[in-house]
């Protein structure tokens, strides 16, 4: 279970940055874990944002998110904290998942027009990523 | 059969007893068993057996006896019983070579528990029988508590334990030979007191074949066959009550063929497929390769008809009695729905390209069943529930046999490997998905559900405890013991 404090978790996170981590594993500790700690992993993202971080993060969210999708402020958080980040084939496709799912949210215009604007960025790249296709077309036989 | 076959485990309990009442009942059951011909048929059947079979062979000695020679001379019949229990001849040759050690082996896997575990298993014993007897004492007489309070109860199980040992330690000893030898057809009794002497004088078939090979009268093998069960009750009451160590030899004896008759069955449907081949009468037991670290759970068994030299051709004339052969069974659908619906998931990595089936999996379903002691208590294991409801349970780590070198952690699977999609791009579509570990606190397997074909699927919906229930089942349906799992949902409800 992720911790509520914020500082041990960002130090949780940090460990698991640096000794090794595995996807399905941050998945499934985000599903065992309260949904409220999202915010702490957002926050975790924004302080020093990275390819790798934003990865994981995403394995974490979804997990979190698994209960529901966040409400709107959390979602613009997000937005912000992943704004930038480099993105490689395996980031993008978390991310347009992750976008995915907080589309199932209730939004506002604004945040939904972010969303929609971010989403067609990382597909951009499909073009030029034969795996990032692959895997975009996965997601979007299954939407 | 499974009520009779609890009935002999119950008979273990029933040793603690001062008063025979309750063995009684067990012995009347298993006389009206043997009596009404259940037994008998019982018996075939596990062997791949019908009645038209017996008939046919009964009336056809000699077609027969040719069908077996020529079985047993072309190496067919060894070969084939060899790959079924999960051992190569360079196996059977090291065994024969080194039997201080093998029977090391099985010493260890009876003194481990393992063993037991196993047979435990094998005689259909759930938590909830074992909560019934201990709630319900007087069903086992008064003398109980008081031959658990002296010791005697302690002692006598000892002894039976002992027993058990040497009755399982001799058919997997014999199977052995007589797998090595080539033989074409195995019955082992060895609830007899000449037991020892025959084995000392080993001949290369058991007593079946010997009947077939060397009598001139063909219901010799029928009346052979019937004399050593008729006898067996007899014996086995005496030697509750005066001779603890030999009931557990004979127990030992019958546990280990019974630990087998839906592999055999399995077994025999798959080569039965097979057009023109007949297995006449195969018993391989379990406990050979478990003993020798090989336990043949992982095997694919269609390997067993490929690799099948020439068949062996017997067709039934005229038969006089029908008896229909039993229902290949698949997993029950409603269960299977249960399940989960088929999905994919939102979880691909494509660091993990390509997904594909590791080379240790079983694929287990009513006809291929399954039994928990064949798992490493050590090991964690990955499962899933594919589309057509076959539970599909794989080791977590498989680096040692080279499997997915490139991937972050090498050698890991994942729960898209046991069901890859289409050019293993992505991990494929399954109905559910979990993680099943020993739990040593509570001495059972947990099953939990953490995998993205649970929490992260395509179809938005959520594992929950319900789906677990129905995977336990369909592993319940396919020999898995009843009660031996214990289950965990990892998922926080939706809200």
């Amino acid at each position: 279970m992720l911790p509520s404090n914020p500082d041990e978790l960002s130090a949780l996170l940090d460990a698991r940055q640096a000794d090794g981590w595995d996807f399905d594993a941050l998945l499934s500790l985000g599903v065992r874990s309260s949904r409220d700690r999202d915010a702490a992993v957002i926050d975790w993202l924004k302080a020093a944002p990275s390819t790798e971080r934003l990865d994981m993060a995403c394995g974490l969210l979804w997990g979190l998110w698994s209960a529901g999708p966040p409400p709107e402020e959390r979602a613009a958080a997000f937005l912000d904290a992943s704004d930038g980040v480099p993105l490689d084939t395996q980031t993008a496709y978390d991310l347009a998942v992750t976008l995915a799912k907080l589309l199932g949210g209730r939004l506002t215009e604004p945040i939904r027009a972010r969303i929609a604007a971010r989403m067609a960025a990382v597909t951009a790249a499909r073009a030029d990523d034969p795996m990032l296709d692959s895997l975009l077309q996965s997601l979007e036989d299954a939407m | 059969m499974p009520h009779r076959i609890l009935a002999v485990l119950a008979a273990l309990f029933a040793l603690t007893v001062s008063t025979p009442a309750y063995a009684q009942g067990f012995f009347s059951d298993v006389y009206d068993y043997w009596s009404s011909g259940d037994m008998g048929e019982d018996m075939f059947n596990a062997v791949g057996l019908t009645g038209e079979d017996v008939v046919f062979a009964v009336d056809n000695p000699d077609k027969v006896w040719e069908a077996v020679k020529e079985d047993v001379s072309s190496g067919a019949a060894g070969e084939r019983i060899l790959n079924t229990v999960g051992l190569t001849p360079e196996d059977v040759a090291y065994a024969i070579d080194n039997p201080g050690e093998v029977a090391d082996a099985v010493y260890q896997d009876w003194a481990s528990g393992d063993m037991g575990e196993r047979m435990l298993g094998t005689v259909g014993l759930t938590g909830q029988d074992l909560a019934y007897l201990i709630d319900n004492p007087g069903d086992f007489g008064q003398g109980m508590l008081d031959e658990i309070t002296s010791g005697r109860a302690g002692e006598r199980l000892g002894q039976f334990g002992v027993g058990l040992y040497e009755g399982g330690k001799e058919v997997v000893t014999e199977t052995i030979y007589m797998a090595a030898d080539g033989a074409a057809s195995i019955y082992i009794v060895t609830a007899y007191d000449d037991y020892q002497g025959m084995f000392d004088a080993y001949q290369p078939n058991s007593m079946l074949v010997q009947a077939y090979k060397n009598s001139d009268d063909p219901g010799e093998t029928t009346r052979q066959l019937i004399s050593s069960f008729a006898q067996l009750p007899g014996e086995f009451r005496d030697a509750m009550w005066n001779d603890p160590q030999k009931a557990g030899h004979i127990v030992g004896s019958f546990a280990v063929p019974l630990a087998t008759p839906k592999a055999l069955s399995l077994a025999n449907k798959t080569i039965a497929k097979t057009p023109g081949l007949r297995v006449l009468a195969t018993d391989v037991r379990q406990l050979t390769p478990c003993a020798l670290g090989k336990c043949p759970v992982f095997k694919d068994l269609t390997a067993v008809v490929e690799s099948a030299p020439k068949p062996v051709k017997v067709t039934p004339k005229t038969p006089k009695t029908s008896k229909k052969p039993p229902p290949v069974d698949g997993p029950d659908p409603v269960m299977v729905d249960q399940v989960g619906k088929p999905s994919g998931t939102f979880t691909q990595r494509a660091t993990e390209v390509p997904y594909k089936r590791p080379p240790e999996v079983a694929t287990i379903n009513p006809s291929k069943p399954f039994k928990l002691s064949k798992l490493d208590k050590k090991t964690d294991y990955l499962w899933v529930v594919d589309e057509n409801g076959n539970v599909l349970i794989a080791p977590e780590h498989q680096a040692l046999s080279g499997y997915a070198p490139h991937r972050p952690t090498p050698g890991v699977v994942k729960h898209g490997d046991l069901t890859p999609g289409p050019g293993g791009k992505t991990r494929g579509i399954a109905r559910a998905g979990g993680e099943l570990k020993w739990n040593p606190e509570t001495n059972q397997w947990t099953l939990n559900n953490a995998s993205s074909y649970s929490f992260n699927r395509h179809d938005r919906v959520m594992g929950n405890v319900e789906n677990l229930k129905a995977v336990r089942q369909l592993l319940e349906d396919s020999g898995v013991e009843a009660g031996a799992i214990q289950l965990k949902n990892v998922i926080k409800p939706q809200g």
